[in-house]
């Protein structure tokens, strides 16, 4: 019988808190972590969801400032991105969270799956620096600190990890596939115990680029991320790490570990359909959540909440709309959000933040709400989108993500006993 | 010898030790190697894990990078890159790679900076 999958132990540094208390209060209380930035004068991308408390703005490590909580080996500083000082400090976190020394990491039963972009920030200034000098020298960390794998380049050796170590590509759903990915480690036995880390840093190399792509909200609005909304109009880049402790179930009962959510089973089906843009009908996304269903052996009415990948574009949040409404035509009152309108849009971590969301939500035995939603959508109206929390009426939470060439990954997460 | 102006220097050694910058500006001026080991040394020193006991550049010439001090060939290339932009100066990999020692350092430097 396949082990159980179980997570122990949540690291968050994200635009509504650097630790889950602060981002427990910012759910409850839709504290928005959308603040305005100035990045370029003439720039029409006016907000992000930038990360307090930290200070990564330089291409220089020496310059970075976080949190004093934090004890990062300074040498190990030398060949991070930005984002990798939000991960490290994440999975710093979720350790404590878990109840873990750094050096239970360092097993031959112990994995890590990370999830980024890379760091077109630092890759901007290196490429600049090889332009300045002529190819003539170059920064010895120059490819570690920025390349798609940083992160798992550099938190494989911060953390001494002897499993298995990769990154996952697959864009906003890359850190969905992460984690199910986790999930069949463990089940399978390979592994007992996964590191899941998704992270993105908030800079114009990383953000801006979507505007050509006219997927930003241009508002100069705290709230203009606004999901289901029909005034939406394209979302807003945030970024931050969220790192999951998971665990085989027996693994965490035989240390006595608290099990914040276990994760009852994840599914995944592509659009076939379109590079960056998501089928009209959520054709994948739907699947996604069938086989996510079947996988769990549940029926839609055990599903308690969806936190949805909706990121406030008008076309992808049509799509999902249209997905859950068929998916869940035999439970349609089952609530929806999407909690993007709060934090951003944080791309390939969205997936683990959302997850770590997800527990908070069986936690507090709550679905959380759909901030900024004033006049929802024609297109989405089918959907219960509460405007307050509400109880949690069924035991499952459903949590969607979809990523470009129409990668969509559903997980399902359930209250421990 | 063409070395950077002390205040392009100082945007290159912007939050690097000030001690590191000092000696950069006395050896601008004076041109003392001593002054450049202190520059190098500094740097290494600075980029490696622990703290040495005692300030590198006074360290035996006989000192072992890798194998006393445990430093390894990415830090070393990384002191050299920023030396490199202080300086001006090249140093080839098979240069590079023939260094083993505090005193090797010493000399290649001196040698290649002096020219």
């Amino acid at each position: 019988m396949a082990a159980e999958v179980a997570i122990t132990g949540i690291g968050w540094v994200t635009s509504i808190g650097c630790d889950g208390e602060t981002v427990r209060q910012s759910l409850l209380q839709g504290r928005s972590g959308i603040r305005s930035v100035d990045w370029y004068p003439d720039c029409p991308v006016k907000v992000a969801g930038t990360i307090p408390e930290f200070e990564v703005s330089s291409p220089n490590w020496i310059k970075w400032k976080f949190p004093s909580t934090f004890k990062i080996r300074r040498d190990a500083l030398r060949s991070l991105a930005p984002h990798g000082v939000y991960a490290i400090c994440s999975v710093l976190q979720a350790l404590q969270d878990a109840d873990l020394e750094e050096e239970a990491l360092s097993t031959p039963d112990t994995g890590l799956f990370c999830a980024s972009a890379g760091s077109p920030f630092m890759i901007h200034h290196y490429l600049k620096e090889m332009d300045r000098t002529g190819g003539k020298r170059g920064q010895p960390m120059g490819i570690v600190s920025s390349i798609c794998g940083t992160l798992n380049f550099n938190l494989g050796a911060y953390f001494k990890i002897k499993g298995a170590n990769l990154g996952m590509v697959s864009a906003c759903a890359s850190s969905s596939h992460a984690l199910g990915y986790a999930m069949e480690e463990i089940r399978s036995g390979r592994q007992r115990r996964m590191v899941v880390v998704g992270s993105e840093e908030v800079n114009p190399e990383g953000v801006v680029p979507f505007a050509a792509m006219r997927a930003l909200s241009l508002s100069h609005s705290t709230e203009a991320s606004r999901p289901f909304d029909q005034n939406r109009d394209g979302f807003v880049g945030s970024g931050g790490a969220v790192c999951l402790i998971v665990e085989s179930v027996d693994v965490a009962k035989q240390r006595g570990a608290e099990i914040k959510a276990l994760l009852s089973g994840w599914g995944q089906a592509s659009d076939g359909h379109n590079v960056a843009i998501s089928h009209e009908q959520g054709d994948g996304l739907g699947r996604a959540m069938e086989n996510a269903l079947k996988d769990a052996r549940i029926g839609v009415g055990q599903v308690g909440y969806i936190n949805a990948h909706a990121t406030s574009t008008l076309v992808g949040d049509r799509s999902e709309a249209i997905a859950i409404g068929r998916v869940f035509a035999d439970n349609p009152q089952v609530p929806v959000s999407s909690t993007k309108a709060l934090t951003g849009h944080t791309l390939s971590m969205s997936g683990a933040l959302e997850a770590g969301i997800c527990c908070m939500a069986l936690r507090e035995g709550l679905a959380f709400p759909q901030a900024h939603l004033q006049s929802v959508d024609s297109a989405c109206e089918h959907l219960n989108l509460p405007t307050t929390a509400s109880r949690l009426s069924a035991p499952y939470v459903l949590s969607n993500s979809s990523g470009f060439g129409g990668s969509n990954v559903t997980l399902i997460l359930r209250r421990p006993e | 010898m063409p070395i950077l102006p002390p205040d392009v220097a100082a945007e290159k050694l912007d939050g690097y030790p000030p001690e590191i910058l000092e000696a950069y500006q006395a050896f601008h001026t004076q041109r003392d190697p001593a002054d450049l080991d202190r520059v190098v040394f500094g740097l290494i020193g600075f980029l490696m894990p622990e703290p040495a006991e005692q300030p590198l550049e006074k360290m035996e010439d006989s000192t072992r990078l890798r194998e006393d001090l445990q430093i390894d060939s990415i830090t070393i290339a990384e002191a050299v890159f920023l030396i490199e932009e202080l300086f001006d100066i090249s140093i080839r990999n098979e240069d590079l790679m023939k260094i083993e020692t505090i005193g090797n350092l010493r000399g290649h430097l001196r040698d290649t900076v002096t020219q």
